[in-house]
């Protein structure tokens, strides 16, 4: 697994960790950041059990496990929040922040651990990193996929944790910034076209981001959107008409011949 | 995943394995039970028809056949009992037991990570992770002299993280060990009733050889009754085998995690 310090000014800082070419291939590649800020530390989107092995063993790289207070799940995938438990289980002291429609759901991966989840509300949350730490804040980005979402805003780097908004399926060899917007879409499109269901969340997202206005958006899978990209994603999205599926004649036959065999 | 995790997880999962199979087993039984009663009932009613002393001789045999289904019934129910506690334990310490193998995979690629920078001939693969005392004094080994105390630090939250879940699953393995042996017994008793039902037979068929008529009925009660009692002896060996892998892999674990 690789990892970067994307931001830092002084006692605070960004890191991020991904292309782990020791996962096995059908585990999609997962971005886990780490804010640390005045000694204490956030993680964002830990990433699935799967690979809960190669990134503690990154994370110890750049801080202790006593200086992380905080785990964010933005939402309810196993790729976020099925090593939610062993997190925990190593360091009990943890708080792990979820959106309070998923807890009853994300409990399920308590592996029989003291589980314990604070739920955001709907309308988001101001949130301290440990007793020393900054504020950030939990901005939300519900149906953008999940119907419980949310997006990560750090005003101190002016970087904006977007999630699965941004998401790309990239190749191992991509790099780490978006270099060419126009080249980049095409690892994007189909996934948002799938995993986003609704044009009005999505572009009520994009409004309270261009208010925002962040200098790096860094989502969960692939590239991270630095200055001007981050602008030209904000456009694309904006122009992206989501939440539509319709199936082909062939698949539609193929249907159609399963429904007929369930009927009898 | 290194050689001795691997292996490790591998064999806790078949020990989940052989615990899953003790208990269809031991579920499969009830079936083999009812068919002994059938046939027994089926014994009575043709000695009934014979009418005669010899007639009232089988009558007994077959009632006393008839009595050994009712006879092991609370055996068998104990039985299904005793293996669902022990699957239901098998699958609780499994869980803990991924969280062991999950840790020490991350407290191995740290060590390489380290040993490595500091250009040590040694890797994580020379420790004994899966081992308490190991894990006890990983930490002040020498070769994590000049590492840096932020390392150590973190090598020494896994570790002890790992003594408490390694002692955690001790204690529940302990308790699938006795539901184990106390499975083996149980199956010791039933395989006596089918030694026992094979007697009956036994008795049966030499009582049929008597008689003018019907001795191909009584034959081929006796055949059933041995077959079933095949199916039975199959079904616990079976079981006994699956117990004795089990609780040498088991064992095996226990002493991975405790030995010197």
């Amino acid at each position: 697994m690789k990892s970067e310090i994307i931001f830092e000014s002084g006692d605070h800082k960004w890191i991020v960790l991904g292309r782990d070419t020791s996962k096995k291939d059908e585990v999609i590649d997962t971005n886990e950041y780490i804010i640390v800020s005045n000694g204490e530390a956030m993680l964002l989107d830990p990433g699935g059990i799967e690979i809960f092995p190669s990134v503690l063993a990154e994370i110890t790289k750049y801080v202790s496990i006593e200086q992380i207070k905080v785990i964010f799940a933005s939402h309810q995938d196993p790729d976020i929040s099925s090593s939610l438990a062993m997190w925990l289980d190593l360091a009990k002291h943890i708080k792990i922040y979820c959106p309070w429609l998923w807890t009853g759901f994300i409990s399920h991966f308590g592996m029989g651990t003291d589980f314990i989840l604070n739920p955001i509300p709907d309308e988001g949350l101001e949130l301290k990193i440990g007793d020393k730490g900054s504020t950030v804040f939990l901005v939300p980005a519900h149906f953008c996929h999940s119907p419980g979402n949310f997006s990560v805003y750090d005003p101190k780097a002016n970087i904006l944790f977007s999630g699965d908004i941004g998401a790309a399926l990239i190749p191992n060899d991509a790099p780490l910034y978006v270099d060419d917007f126009a080249s980049h879409i095409k690892y994007m499109e189909k996934f948002h076209l799938r995993w986003m269901p609704s044009v009005g969340s999505l572009r009520q997202w994009v409004r309270r981001v261009r208010n925002i206005n962040p200098n790096i958006i860094a989502p969960q899978h692939g590239s991270i959107f630095v200055g001007e990209n981050v602008h030209k994603f904000l456009d694309w999205l904006d122009n992206l008409e989501v939440g539509k599926w319709e199936m082909g004649a062939e698949a539609s036959d193929i249907n159609k011949a399963v429904w007929m065999k369930w009927k009898k | 995943m290194s050689q001795q995790l691997t292996k490790y997880r591998s064999d806790i999962s078949q020990v989940f394995k052989l615990g899953v199979n003790i208990l269809n087993n031991a579920r499969a039984l009830k079936g083999i039970s009812l068919d002994l009663k059938l046939l027994a009932v089926n014994g009575i009613v043709q000695a009934g028809k014979i009418g005669s002393s010899q007639g009232q001789s089988l009558i007994t045999l077959s009632g006393f056949l008839s009595d050994l289904p009712i006879q092991i019934a609370p055996e068998l129910e104990d039985l299904e009992r005793i293996t669902t506690d022990l699957a239901r334990q098998l699958t609780v310490s499994l869980i803990s037991i991924i969280r062991f193998i999950f840790y020490s995979n991350a407290l191995s690629i740290s060590l390489d990570r380290l040993l490595i920078q500091s250009k040590s001939s040694f890797r994580a693969s020379d420790f004994k992770i899966l081992n308490i005392q190991e894990l006890t004094k990983l930490s002040k080994n020498d070769v994590f002299l000049k590492t840096r105390d932020l390392d150590k630090e973190n090598i020494e939250q896994i570790a002890q993280v790992n003594i408490g879940i390694s002692e955690n699953s001790r204690l529940m393995l302990d308790k699938a060990l006795d539901l184990l042996s106390k499975a083996a017994a149980k199956i010791e008793n039933l395989k006596r009733n089918g030694f026992i039902a094979n007697y009956m037979g036994s008795n049966i068929l030499i009582e049929s050889s008597y008689l003018t008529s019907d001795q191909q009925s009584f034959q081929a009660l006796v055949n059933n009754i041995r077959n079933i009692v095949n199916r039975l002896d199959t079904n616990l060996d079976s079981m006994i085998n699956s117990i004795k892998d089990a609780e040498n892999i088991l064992r095996s674990v226990m002493m991975a995690n405790q030995s010197n």
